[in-house]
């Protein structure tokens, strides 16, 4: 940290003074098509979403709004910032912090961030097998580990060091966001308000009918288990997600996606125009995404039908070493899906993730496509 | 003296140096693919193929001359020993032509490496473009914003920028720009976000955002470098500070002179001397399988106001204008049917691309001249054998 402060000041540092001699431009060329150009593009405009995830906006005055707690007795909430979607004072203890912070993408995985909380406090990094093996708990519908720190303190920026001082946290690393609910403070005070702290942890909730959107382009999915899901404005159907099941951002080739499992698995629709290529072409793309020989006549006959959209179609479940559309191979992953080819349009469902997880989601999977109906 | 170069001469253009310089290419063509496997084919090659020296742990322990040592060495061997202390008579013309064609073929090799440009052209369908870019090169491009049509672009090369980092900065002008760049920070593999207290900043933070360094991938292709650019206004002082990723979607643009100036990192591009517009592109999967059996573009080139129609498939390139164009991979991986594809090129510019070709022939040439009198003496020693039997008997 203060090595990379260090070589952040001395750039800075550089960029501020004659930096030797000064070299001409020797090369032009002449572009038939200049790249294009916004003039005064923001920096959104410009960097777009890196991650595949838009991360919070400087002004993060909206979304405060987003969610709901149970206030621990006597702490305190304070005004959200950019970077403290949700900000409060912990005990009335002006030496302690506690905030939700959201990061686009994995912001490095789990083990780098546990490592990180670590550093803060000059502790050892744990391996990824010590990491998987601290507790977890469940935030705002996602699976999140604990981090329990106690020592000195330096904080993200260099801070003065402060001695006897802990850490209680919460990391949820997805590839869509991650979420940090982190507090610190005085040893003794986060032993005698860690209660408090799992409790609030657990009554956070994003506020009945708020938007799920962090930062207005992606973001945690953050609704209520088994609730029936808002109806986003470009679906063109309806559904009832199941427990434990939360949006995701909108992705290409996508109607709307859901995780699960803190990521683990995913379920999605997708609408491709016309017949999308046939049931049969898509059917033996899944198969191939699984590493598996193409159904035969006898298979393809066999396959269970299940009702969807009105009508039955058939169900394909497959097991085997899963590559997506991104090219990653990942073992023992499973898959299940339905497909409805119509002329006009058709629809696709599909469950991917760890084997054990999709068989185990199969039921929520069924009950989820029956439920999926046109929009009126 | 004399015998000191003599000496060298003789163990220069040895048979044993020979033998020794070919098992060392062997080697570095077995440790060099095994290396590719875990970092990737540019790094292989760089650290076995384009370099004097290799030094490796593993899998097995070992100092080895590198590509342009081991290649150096067996072009200086080839020549002393099969060129000049050869001896010159009718009946060795044959192997000397052979290694005249050997030597073209290393030629062919040194020219490709120190003068071929290689990169890709992307397209969608109705897309038409006139250049190409590489895949692993930056630079930086300065021109006029406000500009439509054809436009000047100032460019600064990948030399200039990728030692940029750790403090390093460099200034540069131009008296056609009214203003001083400072570019600074470079990084390999970054992303810009918006800074939070939640991660290292590998870069200042501008506007709130900031460079988030990520690990560096082998496959050096995918990843997306970053600078910092500082511009000064010459005539008012006016600064201003960019990141430059090379992942974005628009420029930095800044007024400078009473003009709108744009600034960006990009991959270096390469002009070509004629446009390509895909018109159309079509893929056969293999029966049963979502394995492409073959690909195929129908592009029409466009040159000097002539447009020429031109189907570019596997092993079928189009060549023109000292350009290869092959077809070489499509996208997006693992669309679903019904997705718009685009069509991706591999474009290479070598001068030495049909050299190959000729060595082949030149060392067709001396094996016949070395085999065919071969064959000639043994079909008369046959004729006379016959005659000599059918005489006894």
């Amino acid at each position: 940290m203060r090595r990379a402060l260090a070589l952040a000041a001395l750039a800075l540092a550089a960029c501020g003074k004659p930096a030797g001699p000064v070299e001409e431009i020797v090369l032009t060329r002449t572009a038939s098509q200049p790249m294009p150009v916004k003039i005064g593009a923001s920096a959104v405009d410009r960097f777009g979403d890196p991650t595949g995830m838009r991360a919070p906006s400087s002004d993060a005055s909206g979304m405060a709004d987003l969610f709901a707690y149970d206030l621990p007795t006597g702490w305190k909430s304070l005004p959200s910032t950019s970077d403290r979607l949700v900000n409060l004072l912990p005990a009335g203890d002006p030496g302690a912090s506690c905030y939700l912070s959201f990061l686009g993408g994995t912001g490095g995985g789990l083990e780098v961030n546990v490592n990180r909380w670590r550093k803060q406090f000059g502790s050892d990094p744990l391996d990824a097998g010590q990491v998987e093996a601290l507790p977890r708990r469940t935030m705002l519908g996602h699976d999140a580990t604990l981090v329990e720190i106690a020592g000195v303190f330096t904080g993200m920026g260099g801070d003065e060091p402060r001695e006897g001082y802990a850490l209680l946290g919460l990391i949820s690393c997805q590839t869509e966001g991650s979420l940090f609910l982190k507090f610190t403070g005085p040893a003794p005070l986060v032993a005698a308000e860690r209660e408090n702290f799992l409790a609030f942890s657990a009554s956070l909730r994003v506020e009945e009918g708020a938007h799920p959107d962090l930062g207005g382009g992606g973001g945690a999915d953050v609704h209520a288990h088994g609730e029936e899901m808002p109806e986003a404005p470009e679906s063109a159907f309806t559904w009832t997600a199941p427990e434990g099941w939360s949006q995701l951002p909108a992705r290409p080739f996508r109607d709307v996606s859901f995780g699960m499992a803190g990521g683990q698995g995913e379920c999605y629709v997708s609408v491709l125009g016309g017949d999308g290529g046939g049931l049969e072409a898509n059917f033996v793309r899944w198969c191939d995404q699984v590493g598996r020989p193409p159904l035969t006549e006898d298979e393809f006959a066999a396959l269970e039908r299940v009702p969807f959209l009105g009508t039955k179609v058939p169900l394909l479940q497959l097991t085997g070493d899963f590559t997506g559309m991104d090219g990653r191979t990942q073992l023992g992953h499973g898959l299940i899906g339905v497909a409805l080819v119509r002329p006009g349009g058709s629809v696709f469902v599909k469950l991917t993730g760890p084997e054990k997880l999709v068989l185990a989601e199969r039921e929520h999977f069924l009950a989820f496509v029956a439920s999926i109906e046109e929009r009126p | 003296m004399k015998r000191v170069f003599g000496g060298l001469a003789r163990l220069l253009s040895s048979y044993g140096l020979a033998c020794f310089l070919l098992l060392n290419l062997f080697l570095l063509t077995l440790f060099g693919t095994l290396y590719q496997v875990d970092n990737g084919l540019y790094v292989a090659q760089k650290r076995y193929f384009e370099s004097w020296w290799v030094v490796q742990r593993s899998p097995v322990p070992l100092v080895m001359p590198g590509g342009l040592t081991c290649m150096g060495l067996l072009s200086l061997n080839l020549f002393l020993g099969g060129l000049v202390r050869i001896r010159k008579s009718a009946r060795t013309a044959g192997v000397i032509v052979i290694h005249l064609g050997v030597a073209l073929l290393l030629a062919s090799g040194l020219v490709k490496l120190q003068f071929s440009d290689d990169g890709n052209l992307r397209l969608y369908e109705g897309e038409q473009s006139d250049e190409f870019e590489s895949y692993y090169l930056w630079e930086v491009a300065v021109w006029d914003a406000a500009a439509t049509g054809p436009v000047e672009e100032h460019l600064i090369p990948h030399e200039q920028l990728v030692d940029l980092s750790e403090g390093r900065t460099r200034r540069f002008t131009s008296p056609a720009l009214p203003f001083e760049l400072e570019l600074g920070n470079f990084l390999v593999n970054c992303r810009a976000m918006p800074k939070g207290d939640r991660w290292e900043a590998a870069s200042p933070v501008i506007g709130g955002y900031a460079f988030l360094a990520q690990p560096v991938d082998p496959e050096r292709e995918r990843n997306a470098a970053g600078l910092v650019a500082r511009v000064s206004d010459r005539a008012t002082g006016a600064t201003s500070q960019h990141l430059l990723p090379a992942l974005e979607m628009y420029p930095a643009t800044f007024e400078s002179g009473g003009k709108t100036w744009a600034i960006a990192l990009r991959h270096k591009r390469y002009p070509m001397p004629f446009a390509i517009r895909l018109e159309d592109f079509r893929k056969e999967d293999h029966p049963g399988m979502n394995l492409a059996k073959s690909f195929e573009s129908d592009v029409v080139k466009v040159e000097g106001g002539a447009a020429q129609k031109v189907r570019i498939q596997m092993n079928e390139p189009l060549r023109h204008g000292g350009l290869v164009l092959f077809q070489s991979s499509w996208g997006p991986e693992g669309a679903p049917p019904g997705t718009p594809l685009f069509s991706v090129f591999s474009v290479v510019r070598n001068p030495s691309d049909f050299w190959p070709l000729y060595s082949c022939i030149v060392i067709g040439l001396g094996l016949l001249l070395v085999f065919l009198p071969k064959l000639w003496r043994f079909v008369l020693s046959q004729r006379a054998r016959a005659q000599s039997v059918g005489g006894v008997s």
